[in-house]
């Protein structure tokens, strides 16, 4: 049963990590953006802000079943093929981007705006004041972030199972649905109950550490 | 040293203009501690943050130090904000940094090495006394000890000027005091030109050597701290002198109640000290009865008000009158 259990777990584990690292280079810098191009914002681009948050929406408001079969054209172009694990990891990196997105527009502008005035009154420009002020003020709050998003990851992660992805969704399906084997597919969502769990706990630890308010 | 003129600034709230600032201009010399006061809403913080240009004027003229601020470019315009030290009723300390790292953000921005920048923050510290608070974070202090690191933070890069914006408002009278001492020291030690936004008379009081008293965005008044004390010229003024706890309330006094006349008397610097009272009713055939007083210390002197009852013949209480005039003591009938 262990040996039915360790590849697919393996998988869900690369597909969740990689895609989460792809979905923050993304969605980082486009909350960011999303923060400081909104009226008085550091760097106020209303059409900007306007165009970002339509699209944001749009792919947001997509179901990701669907948007995995969109984007197989683009996953076989980045990674030569659209089904198995490494290809399941664009369309995740893509569904998870706009909502990492919005998580990180909520931390920002979490941060007090006198502290961003205290960077404009010190002589700060944009990028410093970005730097040393909005992202150290907003740390607590983006791991909480980022640990939601790898939970959310998992669950998306599940359902690629479906559509050809590999990980412990697949394998849920394949033994418990297909072949009528409940006993894998209640193993498999244990693994990922305490998987979550984990996550979560780690998370909260780390936030809480780093907090110093 | 900075010569504000004719500053305008507006808003819109609710489709409706509100002019923040009206037309104001002033001029505060090297080295003076500048007041400007007013009740909440008067426009006294839009102001101060025209002068770093936090709030973008609509129209007029900053000059710093020969150098015209509404007309800098951004680039510049950073620049010159590392001359202009500012500090904030609420702090403004970085919650997830500790005292060193406060008080080393300007220096970072300004591009010092890290070992310039090690014994830069040591002095700050020592200088406002929280070396064995180094390590802390902002949670971990109080309220005067916050300001302290803000006002370590605003002076690290040896500005020409610092701005207080509401700087004590947020602390009790002791924190207040301890503040102003700190300030005053700044001032004389440093040479910085401080300017201070206030609703709080006891703050004016206890350090400003020149006031401005704003109104619905206007500057109604502009007077050295004294004069505001012995002659103000606006009822704003007046409100002021009077919210000061202990002081005289004209209000209270009426004159209808009184067989003799009411004067109100005004006494600075010198003839605070003199014996004026006995000195009166030795000269002259009359009685005089105290209905309240008070002395103030100012920074430089004493201010002291003396509400009397004068009751005698109308000639020598005229001579009287005449007498205090002599002495450099102004005298208002109530």
């Amino acid at each position: 049963m262990l040996d039915l259990l360790i590849p697919p777990f393996l998988e869900t584990i690369y597909m969740v990590s990689v895609s989460t690292v792809f979905s923050l280079i993304i969605g980082f810098p486009l909350g960011i953006l999303l923060v400081i191009t909104e009226k008085d914002g550091l760097w106020e681009k209303i059409l900007l802000n306007n165009i970002l948050n339509t699209v944001i929406n749009i792919l947001r408001s997509i179901p990701f079943i669907i948007l995995i079969i969109l984007l197989f054209p683009l996953s076989s172009l980045i990674v030569g093929t659209k089904i198995g694990t490494t290809a399941t990891i664009v369309p995740l990196s893509i569904a998870a981007a706009p909502f990492v997105a919005r998580l990180m527009e909520g931390s920002f502008k979490e941060v007090d705006p006198g502290l961003i005035e205290l960077g404009v009154s010190i002589g700060g420009n944009t990028y410093e004041i970005i730097k040393k002020v909005l992202i150290p003020e907003a740390l607590p709050s983006i791991i909480s972030g980022i640990t939601l998003t790898i939970i959310n990851l998992i669950g998306y992660s599940a359902m690629a199972g479906a559509v050809g992805g590999g990980g412990l969704g697949n394998l849920a399906l394949q033994y418990g649905y297909y072949r009528y084997q409940t006993d894998v597919m209640i193993l498999c969502v244990i693994v990922i109950v305490i998987l979550v769990q984990m996550i979560q706990w780690l998370g909260n630890k780390l936030a809480l550490r780093v907090n110093k308010k | 040293m900075i010569k504000i003129s004719n500053l305008n600034k507006s808003f819109e709230i609710d489709g409706k203009k509100i002019q923040a600032v009206n037309n104001v201009s002033l001029d505060i010399q090297r080295g003076e501690i500048y007041g400007i006061i007013g009740y909440s809403g008067a426009g006294k913080s839009t102001l101060l943050r025209c002068v770093n240009r936090i709030e973008e004027p609509d129209s007029g003229n900053i000059i710093i130090d020969g150098v015209n601020i509404t007309k800098l470019e951004n680039g510049q315009l950073r620049e010159e904000r590392k001359n202009i030290g500012m500090i904030f009723q609420h702090f403004s300390l970085l919650e997830q940094k500790n005292v060193y790292n406060n008080i080393a953000l300007p220096l970072e921005i300004n591009g010092y090495s890290k070992d310039e920048i090690h014994s830069r923050v040591l002095e700050l510290l020592d200088y406002v006394d929280l070396l064995d608070k180094k390590e802390a974070y902002p949670s971990q202090l109080s309220g005067g000890q916050k300001q302290r690191v803000a006002i370590a933070r605003a002076i690290s890069n040896n500005p020409k000027v610092l701005l207080s914006d509401e700087g004590t408002s947020a602390l009790d009278p002791r924190t207040t005091e301890s503040i102003l001492d700190l300030l005053r020291q700044i001032n004389q030690d440093l040479g910085i030109t401080i300017v201070m936004i206030t609703h709080q008379m006891e703050v004016v009081k206890a350090i400003c050597d020149k006031v401005a008293i704003m109104e619905n965005g206007q500057v109604v008044e502009i007077n050295t701290v004294e004069d505001l004390f012995t002659k103000p010229k606006t009822k704003t003024a007046k409100l002021f002198i009077n919210s000061l706890q202990g002081d005289i309330q004209d209000e209270i006094i009426d004159p209808m109640n009184f067989k003799g006349k009411i004067f109100r008397l005004g006494f600075l610097g010198d003839s605070a000290n003199k014996p004026i009272i006995t000195d009166l009713v030795r000269k002259f055939d009359i009685d005089v009865n105290i209905l309240s007083g008070n002395i103030n210390k100012l920074q430089m002197s004493n201010i002291g008000h003396l509400i009397l009852e004068f009751i005698g013949e109308k000639d020598e209480i005229e001579d009287s009158i005449d007498y205090l005039l002599e002495q450099d003591i102004i005298v208002e009938e109530i």
